[in-house]
C-alpha cells in the first residue's frame, strides 16, 4: 500500500512540475501580440476576474508570463486559452494596486519562438462594485426566445440568473434599475400577457404593479431611481420600429409620441409636470445625485415616421423638489445636440455629480441600432463636452452606467461583430477621462463569446447580491388584478 | 398443469417477437412514407451543438438529460430514413422493457405470454404522440428512462438495495428526465408488497411511500425555489417535452399513466389455465391495444401540416418544381401553402401566367403579413430573402427564431441568419453563425465552404444563387412599410431590372388586390423585361381594363393575345347575361383566370 503511495505521490510530483518549455533562442518582435479580447494597456480594478486571453492566430504553444513589482510571477503555457490561476492572480493584483502588471508573450512556430514587445496591464486603486447585472436578449425585434435578468460577480467568472422569461411562458423581462447601485431599492418589468412593474424597497415588500394610466400615454419604461428612493423617474413611450432595406442597417426604433413622469413610491403616485407632458417627445429621465434636478432628452415634435431621421433630442434638466414633489418652472438645455447635427440618449449623472455621460448618435433615440453611437461626457463644473476617446469604437457604444464611486463606468458596445452586444469596464479619472476599457472577463473568453447566442443589455454596477422570491414573483405576476399606479392631477 | 413443450416457447416467443417486429416495421414506414415531412420540420427547428456549453446549458435543468439525448438523436432526421428507424428502435425498445418488467411483476413467477400485446400500448400511444409537431421526441426519452430505470432496479435482487434505488432514483431523474420520475419508485414500491413479499406490511410501505413523496416534494420545491425558474406545474411534468410549455402535462401524464395501467393489468389479470382463454385474452388484449393506437394515430395525425410542411421541405430546398407538381396533384388552400406555390411559381417564371390556375385568396397568400409565430415568420421571410429583400428576409428570418415555442434555435433559420449576414457584407456575425454551424453533424461541411467564400471571392461566385441575389438586394435606404408592399416591390424592382420575380410579385399583388389602376400604372416599368409574350394574366387584367372603357380592342396599347380577346369577350357575355348560374358556368370555362379571381373570389 505504501508503494503505491509512493507511486502516486511520484506521479503528483511529476505533473506538478510537467516542465514548461524553455523559451529559448527567442526572436524578438518589435511589435505588441495580436491577443483576444485586448487587454494590453487597460486599467482594470484590483478585484477583477483573471483576464485570461489568446492570440488570434493558431500557434504551436504560446507563452504568457504575468509579473509586477512583487514576488508573485504567473508563467503559462499552452496551445489554445490559458486559464489564468484565480489565487495567484488575486496576488498579482493586490500586489500591484497603483501600479501595472507587465506581460510577456511568446509564441512558437515551426520550432522557432517569437517574442513580442511586453503590455501593461494597470491596476487601479480605485475601488469598484461587487457585481454587475445585465439581462441577456438574442438581439431581435419583437418577439424574444430565453431571457432574463443576471448577475456576475466582478472577482470571479459566477453568474446568477435573477429573473429568467422561462417563469412565466411569452413573457419579457426588462429595465431593472437600482437606486445608485444599491439593489435594495429595486424596479423591473415583466412583459406579456401576465406583464407587471415590480418595485421594491427596503420598507416595502416587492409588489407587481400595472403602470398604465388614463393620464399617461403608456406604462412606465427607462426607471430611474431618486436618491432619496422615494421615487422613480419614468418615460411613457409610443414606440414603433421599422426596417431598413440598406446593408449597413438593420432597424430603427422610435417614437411617435414621449412624456417624462415620476413615481411617488410612497403614495403610489405619478407626478409630472405640464413642462414634460408636452407636445415635445421627452423621455430618459435620470435625477441627479443630490436628487435637486431631473435630467432628460428633450426634441422637438415631428411628423412620425415620416420625419425619424430628422428627430434630434437636446440634454436638458428641470429642477425637482424631493420634499414636495413639484417641479421647476423652466427647462433648462445642458446639451444643446441639434446644434450639432446630432442626438442624444441615456444621460447619466456621475453619483459624485461632476459628469453626465450620454450616448450621442446622429438621429432618434434608439441608439443600440446606430453605428455611429459614441460616449460622451459633460463636465457640468464648465459646461464641456467631450467625446470619451478612450472607450469608443468604430461601431455602437450605447447604454452605460456609473459605479457607486463614479471611477468606474460599465458600457454595452457592439465592436466584438457588429451585433452582439458586449459589455466592457472603463476607469474614470477625477478629469472625466476614460482608460481603456476591458472586455467583461471569462473563463474561456473567446470561445464564450463565439458560442453566445444573447446580447448583454443595461449592465448596472451592483454593490450587493440581488436576491429575488421567484415564488412571489410568479404568483404576483400570475395574478389577474394588479394593483395600478394613480395619476396625481394637479 | 403441464408444462408447455420447448416447441411451443419457441413458437410463443417467434411469435412475440414478430409482433415486435411488425411494430418496427409500421413504425419505420409510417414516418417514411406518411410523416417523413414532419421529420425534417423536428430536424430543422432545433440546433444541436456539440459543445461543451451547449451541453451544460442543458444539463442545468430538469429533464436536461433526456433533453439532450433527445436532441441528439432528433439531428439524425435530417435523413429522414434515419429519423424514421430512430423512432422505430426506440418504440421497440419502449415494447421491449415493458415487456421485460411486466415479467419481472408476475407475482407467481408465471409469464403470461397472453398479455404480451398489453406491452405495446405506450409504445403506439408514443408512436401517436410524436406525430403531434409540438410533442417532442424528448417525452419518448424521458419515458425510456424512466422504464429503464424501473427495469434496472426490478432486477436487484436484495430488498433493502431495491427500496434504497428507488428512493435514489426520485431526485436522479427528476433531474434527468423529469416528467414521471415517480413512477419508477411507486412501480418498485408496489411490487414489494404484491410481487416479492407478501410480508411487506401495509405500515412499512406507508412509512416507505411517505419517504418517496417527501423527497419528490424537496426535489421539486429546491429546484422551484433555488436552482431553476420554472413553473412548477412545468417542472412536475417535464421540461422541453412539448414545444408550447403550457400544454405539456396531459400527454406525458397519459404515456406513464399507459405504462402503469398495463402493469397493474398484468398483475391483477390472473394466470389462465385453459388454452382457448389464453388464445382469446391475447386476441382482445391485442385488438385493444390495435384499437387504441389506431384512434390515437388518427386523433394526432394532421395530414394538413404535414402538406405544409412538404412546401415548406421544398422551399428550403429550393425545390421549386416540386411544389408545382404536389399543387397540380391538389391545390393549396392555406395561406402558407399558396404562398410557398406563389413563390416556386415566381421562382419558375410562371407567375404571371399560371397563378390563377390555382386557389388564390388575397395578396396575404402571396407575402403573408409578418406573424410572431416560427412557421409564419419563416414562410414571410422565405419569400423576401428569394426576392432580394435581404434584411426584410433576416428580420423575418430572426424573428421565427426567437418565436420557436420551447426557445431553442433553429439550425436552418441559422443557416440563412449566416447567408444574409454574408451577402450584406457582415462578416462578423456571420463567422459567428458559421463557428456555430462548423460544431453541427450535419452542416459542418456546409459552414466551411461558406466561410472559404468570406475571403475568397473566387469561391463566393462559383454560388450563383448567392452572387445573384447579391446583385439584385437592395443597397438603396427605404424604410420598409408593410402596408406599402407595392412600393417596396417597385422599388425592388427598380434598383435592378434583372429581378424579374420582383416585378411579377409587384404585378401579382396588385393583381390579387384587385387593383386595377395600379397595375396598369406599375405594367410600364416592366418593360425592360423585354418579355416576348405579356404574361397571360397580366393579359387578362389589361385587356379587361381596356374594356372597362372602350367598346372595341382598336387602339389598345398592348399585344393581347387574340385568344384572350375573344375569351374576355365571352366571359363578359356570360357574366352578363346568365346572372345567376354565371358563376358555375364561369368557374368551369374560366375558372384558371384574372377575371373569375376578381368577381368569385
Amino acid at each position: 500500500m505504501r508503494l503505491y503511495l509512493s507511486y502516486i505521490f511520484l506521479l503528483l510530483v511529476l505533473f506538478s512540475c510537467s516542465s514548461k518549455e524553455e523559451v529559448s533562442n527567442s526572436q524578438q518582435v518589435s511589435s505588441l501580440p495580436d491577443i483576444q479580447p485586448d487587454y494590453i494597456g487597460v486599467t482594470v480594478p484590483s478585484v477583477i476576474a483573471p483576464l485570461n486571453f489568446s492570440m488570434a492566430d493558431n500557434f504551436e504553444l504560446t507563452d504568457f508570463v504575468f509579473s509586477g513589482k512583487g514576488n508573485t510571477t504567473i508563467h503559462l503555457q499552452s496551445s489554445s486559452t490559458p486559464e489564468i490561476p484565480i489565487n495567484k492572480w488575486k496576488d498579482l493584483l493586490s500586489e500591484n494596486i497603483g501600479d501595472s502588471i507587465k506581460v510577456e508573450v511568446s509564441v512558437k512556430t515551426e520550432n522557432q519562438w517569437l517574442s513580442y514587445l511586453p503590455f501593461f496591464i494597470h491596476v487601479s486603486a480605485d475601488p469598484i462594485d461587487e457585481s454587475i447585472c445585465y439581462r441577456l436578449i438574442a438581439p431581435g425585434y419583437e418577439v424574444y426566445s430565453k431571457m432574463g435578468i443576471y448577475q456576475r460577480t466582478l472577482a470571479d467568472f459566477k453568474q446568477d440568473a435573477i429573473l429568467e422569461n422561462t417563469l412565466v411562458s411569452g413573457s419579457c423581462v426588462n429595465c431593472h434599475s437600482f437606486k445608485q447601485t444599491d439593489p435594495s431599492y429595486l424596479t423591473f418589468h415583466v412583459r406579456g400577457d401576465h406583464g407587471a412593474t415590480f418595485v421594491a424597497t427596503p420598507d416595502k415588500e416587492i409588489t407587481a404593479y400595472s403602470t398604465k394610466t388614463d393620464s399617461t400615454l403608456s406604462p412606465s419604461v427607462y426607471p430611474y431611481w431618486h436618491p432619496s428612493g422615494d421615487y422613480i423617474a419614468y418615460s411613457n413611450n409610443m414606440t414603433r420600429q421599422t426596417f431598413h432595406t440598406r446593408e449597413s442597417e438593420r432597424i430603427e426604433v422610435f417614437d411617435f409620441k414621449s412624456d417624462v413622469t415620476v413615481y411617488n413610491v410612497k403614495t403610489n403616485e405619478i407626478i409630472t409636470s405640464p413642462l414634460l407632458k408636452t407636445e415635445n417627445f421627452e423621455t430618459f429621465p435620470s435625477f441627479s445625485p443630490d436628487g435637486k434636478r431631473l435630467y432628460f432628452t428633450c426634441a422637438g415634435p415631428k411628423n412620425m415616421p415620416a420625419e425619424f431621421r430628422d428627430i434630434q433630442y437636446n440634454l436638458c434638466a428641470i429642477d425637482f423638489d424631493p420634499a414636495t414633489g413639484s417641479f421647476g418652472n423652466h427647462i433648462d438645455t445642458l446639451f444643446y445636440a441639434e446644434g450639432m447635427n446630432k442626438s442624444v440618449t441615456f444621460p447619466r449623472p456621475s453619483y459624485d455629480g461632476r459628469f453626465i455621460m450620454f450616448t450621442l448618435i446622429d438621429f432618434g433615440q434608439f441608439s443600440i441600432w446606430h453605428k455611429e453611437a459614441d460616449l460622451w461626457m459633460l463636465d457640468l463644473a464648465t459646461g464641456e463636452a467631450k467625446p470619451l476617446d478612450g472607450i469608443n469604437s468604430n461601431d455602437t457604444e450605447s447604454y452605460h452606467s456609473w459605479s457607486s464611486n463614479s471611477r468606474w463606468t460599465v458600457f454595452s458596445s457592439r465592436r466584438g461583430d457588429g451585433l452582439y452586444t458586449r459589455p466592457y469596464i472603463a476607469h474614470i479619472n477625477e478629469n472625466g477621462e476614460a482608460d481603456k476599457a476591458f472586455l467583461l472577463p471569462q473563463k474561456d473568453p473567446v470561445n464564450f463569446y463565439k458560442e453566445l447566442l444573447f446580447s448583454y443589455n443595461i449592465p448596472e454596477f451592483s454593490n450587493a447580491p440581488v436576491k429575488l422570491n421567484i415564488p412571489e414573483i410568479e404568483e404576483q405576476l400570475m395574478q389577474e388584478e394588479k394593483p395600478s399606479f394613480s395619476f396625481k392631477s394637479n | 398443469m403441464k408444462e408447455p413443450s420447448k416447441t411451443k416457447i419457441l413458437n410463443v416467443r417467434l411469435l412475440e417477437w414478430g409482433l415486435t417486429f411488425l411494430l418496427g416495421i409500421g413504425v419505420f414506414f409510417f414516418w417514411l412514407q406518411i410523416r417523413p415531412n414532419l421529420l425534417s420540420h423536428q430536424e430543422q427547428y432545433q440546433f444541436f451543438l456539440y459543445l461543451k456549453s451547449y451541453f451544460v446549458d442543458l444539463i442545468s435543468r430538469p429533464t436536461g438529460l433526456a433533453d439532450y439525448i433527445a436532441r441528439f438523436l432528433t439531428q439524425f432526421y435530417y435523413y429522414r430514413w434515419a429519423g424514421a428507424l430512430i423512432i422505430a428502435l426506440l418504440l421497440v425498445l419502449l415494447q421491449r422493457l415493458s415487456w421485460r418488467i411486466l415479467v419481472l411483476a408476475s407475482p407467481d413467477k408465471k409469464v403470461k405470454h397472453f398479455l404480451y400485446p398489453l406491452s405495446f400500448l405506450p409504445s403506439v400511444l408514443y408512436w401517436a404522440f410524436l406525430c403531434d409537431e409540438n410533442f417532442m421526441l424528448t417525452g419518448l426519452v424521458s419515458l425510456l428512462f424512466i422504464v429503464f430505470t424501473t427495469w434496472i432496479i426490478l432486477l436487484i435482487p436484495r430488498k433493502t438495495i431495491r427500496l434504497g434505488s428507488a428512493l435514489v432514483s426520485l431526485p436522479v431523474l427528476f433531474w434527468l428526465s423529469g416528467g414521471m420520475f415517480w413512477l419508477p419508485f411507486l412501480v418498485i414500491l408496489l411490487s414489494e408488497r404484491i410481487v416479492h413479499d407478501k410480508a411487506f406490511s401495509i405500515t412499512k410501505l406507508i412509512i416507505w411511500l411517505a419517504a418517496g413523496i417527501l423527497l419528490s416534494i424537496a426535489s421539486v420545491l429546491i429546484s422551484f425555489n433555488f436552482l431553476v425558474q420554472y413553473p412548477i406545474t412545468e417542472m412536475l411534468t417535464g421540461i422541453g417535452l412539448f414545444r408550447l410549455p403550457v400544454e405539456a402535462p396531459f400527454l406525458q401524464v397519459w404515456g406513464g399513466l399507459s405504462f402503469a395501467l398495463i402493469i397493474a393489468l398484468y398483475v391483477f389479470i390472473p394466470t389462465l389455465k385453459k388454452s382457448v382463454h389464453t388464445k382469446i385474452f391475447a386476441v382482445v388484449s391485442f385488438l385493444l391495444v390495435v384499437f387504441i393506437g389506431y384512434s390515437s394515430i388518427n386523433k394526432f395525425n394532421d395530414l394538413e401540416t404535414e402538406e405544409y410542411m412538404a412546401y415548406d421541405y421544398y422551399v428550403r430546398h429550393n425545390n421549386w418544381k416540386e411544389i408545382i407538381k404536389m399543387a397540380d396533384e391538389n391545390t393549396p388552400h392555406t395561406p402558407y401553402t399558396v404562398a410557398y406555390l406563389n413563390l416556386a411559381l415566381g421562382e419558375t417564371g410562371q407567375l404571371g401566367t399560371r397563378m390563377f390556375h390555382y386557389y388564390q385568396h388575397d395578396a396575404n397568400g402571396l407575402i403573408p403579413e409578418f406573424a410572431k409565430h416560427y412557421v409564419g415568420a419563416l414562410v414571410s421571410s422565405e419569400i423576401y430573402y428569394h426576392l432580394g429583400l435581404i434584411n426584410i428576409g433576416q428580420a423575418h428570418a430572426f424573428e421565427a427564431m426567437e418565436s420557436i415555442s420551447d426557445k431553442q434555435k433553429s439550425v436552418r433559420i441559422m443557416q440563412r441568419l449566416a447567408e444574409t449576414n454574408l451577402l450584406n457584407h457582415q462578416y462578423a456575425v456571420a463567422k459567428k453563425y458559421l463557428y456555430l454551424l462548423q460544431h453541427t453533424q450535419f452542416y459542418k461541411d456546409w459552414a466551411n465552404e461558406a466561410l472559404s467564400c468570406i475571403d475568397d471571392s473566387t469561391k463566393f461566385n462559383q454560388h450563383k444563387d448567392w452572387v445573384y441575389l447579391r446583385q439584385i438586394r437592395t443597397t438603396d435606404e427605404f424604410v420598409y412599410s408593410p402596408q406599402e408592399k407595392d412600393m417596396m416591390l417597385g422599388l425592388l424592382y427598380e434598383h435592378d431590372y434583372h429581378n424579374k420575380m420582383a416585378f411579377e410579385y409587384l404585378m401579382a399583388y396588385c393583381l390579387l388586390r384587385k387593383d386595377l389602376q395600379h397595375f396598369v400604372n406599375y405594367f410600364s416599368v416592366g418593360r425592360n423585361l423585354n418579355y416576348t409574350e405579356i404574361p397571360r394574366h397580366f393579359q387578362e387584367a389589361l385587356v379587361f381594363m381596356w374594356t372597362q372603357k372602350n367598346g372595341t380592342f382598336n387602339g389598345m396599347p398592348w399585344p393581347i393575345n387574340p385568344v384572350i380577346r375573344r375569351a374576355v369577350v365571352d366571359y363578359a357575355t356570360i357574366y352578363t347575361k346568365q346572372r345567376g348560374a354565371a358563376k358555375q358556368l364561369l368557374k368551369s370555362r374560366y375558372g384558371d383566370t384574372f377575371w373569375y379571381y376578381l368577381h368569385f373570389e
